[in-house]
């Protein structure tokens, strides 16, 4: 059934990919049109293609939307330890902390009240440390790397892989050591991550660090977690209440237009529908331009343009 | 603060991804949902095709655009994110290969059989019937063989960029490609038949 292989059939693996310049397409397709096994080839290669490209299962708007939030909220989360670098140390460890203390009492609460589905289903990516996921936590030496390795990476108008490359520095032969290597700098999160013990004492501490909205610079990313903690907990009525008050506070914080419409989001869950269609609306009318403009439009039932 | 203001007047929609990530660089995290929106599901897509459960790939999508903010100044300026996320991805998926990997040899260790384990009833659920057929014979490709293939199917990479990001000669990519694409053809067949 198969067709011995033709020694042209790599020239029509690279026709396939589109790799050839105009002249040897030509003659590789001449080619093609009168050899068989090429034929057949080139089909195979055509079948296999679009089965990868075939559409996978997608998730669900609400899958979406859960797994987005559980990403600003994990970014929010790694950048607050991550800012602080040019100020005091006493800084560094507060906000760390503080950060924390957000994610232990997301978990603890999380377990604690499991009849209301946690909103970040996806959040057993940063909640649940299996066991090789000690190993796949991404470098926090990463960036690092790459800042250093930039500026030759930058020179050579490489495509874009070559940055990925800089991201994380493939070892030249996986030796083993050497991935370890390129993991042990990242000591801190793990420590962050893992210990799910001192869950239950930061819970308790938890309501008395959400008392004092302070005015100094970090604590606009503070409130805005701990805004997004308070969603993801399930404690919509509490997140919508500090969405409000985050744009409130810092309507020219770029986390401001999420904000917005996080509080849309926050009241839709908690239930309050016409107050959440309310929201929607007032976003509409306060962000012309606004990120998420299809969405709130779809919230409040008027077709995206 | 100008800058912020102003920012808030612009059109999200139309910024470009190397501005996203040139934001996210200097700190700002708002764009990166922006980029959630506009890449998961292929990240995503890459990430079904190479791994073998649908779990293990959402999770591997969050710590994809996790590590692509970690890694935004690096991001060439005007270039496409796609490729740039999908060498991400590779990579991780990589590490946690070898995560998986040692802890196979420590199941060894102890006198186990390690197998492969069984497609889960889910996975069947989740891929229509005729792609069933492709996961089954990608997944007896090897591990850097499929990542090859779906590098430079899905990804919008040259086998030139795959090496880049993999760390590999391109050599080495064409030619696992070919293979890749060999034994799929042969497998795909074998099960037709």
């Amino acid at each position: 059934m198969t067709p011995a292989r033709c020694q042209h059939a790599g020239l029509v693996e690279a026709l396939s990919d589109g790799r050839l310049g105009a002249p040897e397409r030509q003659s590789v397709e001449r080619h093609v049109a009168t050899c068989a096994a090429c034929a057949a080839w080139l089909r195979d290669l055509d079948a296999i293609r679009q089965a990868i490209r075939a559409p996978v299962s997608a998730p669900t708007p609400l899958q979406h939307q859960r797994a987005r939030l559980a990403l600003l909220r994990g970014a929010v989360a790694e950048d607050e330890p991550r800012r602080p670098r040019h100020r005091r140390a006493w800084g560094i460890v507060a906000v760390a902390l503080v950060a924390g203390s957000a994610w232990a009492t997301t978990v603890a609460l999380r377990s604690a009240s499991s009849p209301t589905p946690p909103l970040a289903s996806t959040g057993s990516t940063t909640a649940t440390p299996s066991a090789p996921s000690a190993a796949t936590t991404a470098p926090r030496g990463a960036p690092a790397a790459a800042a250093s390795t930039t500026t030759d990476a930058r020179e050579p108008v490489a495509p874009a892989a070559a940055a990925a490359m800089a991201v994380l520095p493939a070892p030249p032969r996986p030796s083993g050591s050497s991935a370890n290597a390129v993991i042990s700098p990242e000591s801190t999160a793990p420590a962050r991550r893992a210990s799910p013990a001192p869950a239950v004492e930061a819970s308790s501490a938890a309501p008395a660090a959400s008392a004092p909205p302070a005015a100094t610079p970090p604590s606009a990313s503070h409130d805005f977690a701990e805004a997004m903690s308070a969603l993801s907990s399930g404690d919509f009525g509490r997140a919508a209440t500090r969405f409000e008050a985050f744009t409130g506070a810092y309507p020219f914080d770029p986390r401001s237009d999420e904000a917005a419409y996080l509080i849309a989001i926050a009241l839709e869950r908690a239930g309050r529908t016409a107050e959440a269609r309310a929201a929607a609306r007032r976003y509409l009318q306060s962000r012309p331009r606004g990120a998420h403009r299809a969405q709130a439009e779809k919230m409040i039932g008027t077709q995206a343009p | 603060m100008t800058q912020s203001a102003r920012r808030l007047g612009v059109d999200r929609r139309e910024t470009q991804d190397d501005e996203l990530f040139e934001e996210i660089a200097r700190g700002d995290l708002g764009p990166l949902g922006l980029l959630f929106d506009r890449h998961h599901a292929s990240v995503r897509h890459f990430l079904l095709r190479v791994l073998r459960s649908p779990a293990e790939a959402d999770d591997l999508v969050q710590e994809t655009f996790l590590t692509a903010a970690r890694a935004a100044e690096s991001f060439q300026r005007g270039a496409p994110g796609r490729p740039f996320l999908i060498g991400i991805a590779a990579q991780l998926v990589r590490r946690r290969r070898r995560g998986f990997a040692r802890l196979r040899a420590m199941l060894d260790a102890f006198g186990r059989t390690a197998t492969e384990p069984p497609p889960s009833p889910e996975q069947g659920t989740q891929v229509r019937e005729q792609h069933a057929e492709l996961h089954a014979a990608m997944a007896k490709l090897s591990d850097e063989h499929r990542l090859v293939l779906a590098m430079v199917e899905l990804g919008e990479m040259s086998g030139v960029d795959a090496a880049r990001a993999l760390g590999i000669p391109p050599g080495t990519v064409w030619r696992r490609l070919s293979e890749a694409r060999t034994e799929l053809a042969r497998l795909m067949k074998r099960r037709e038949a």
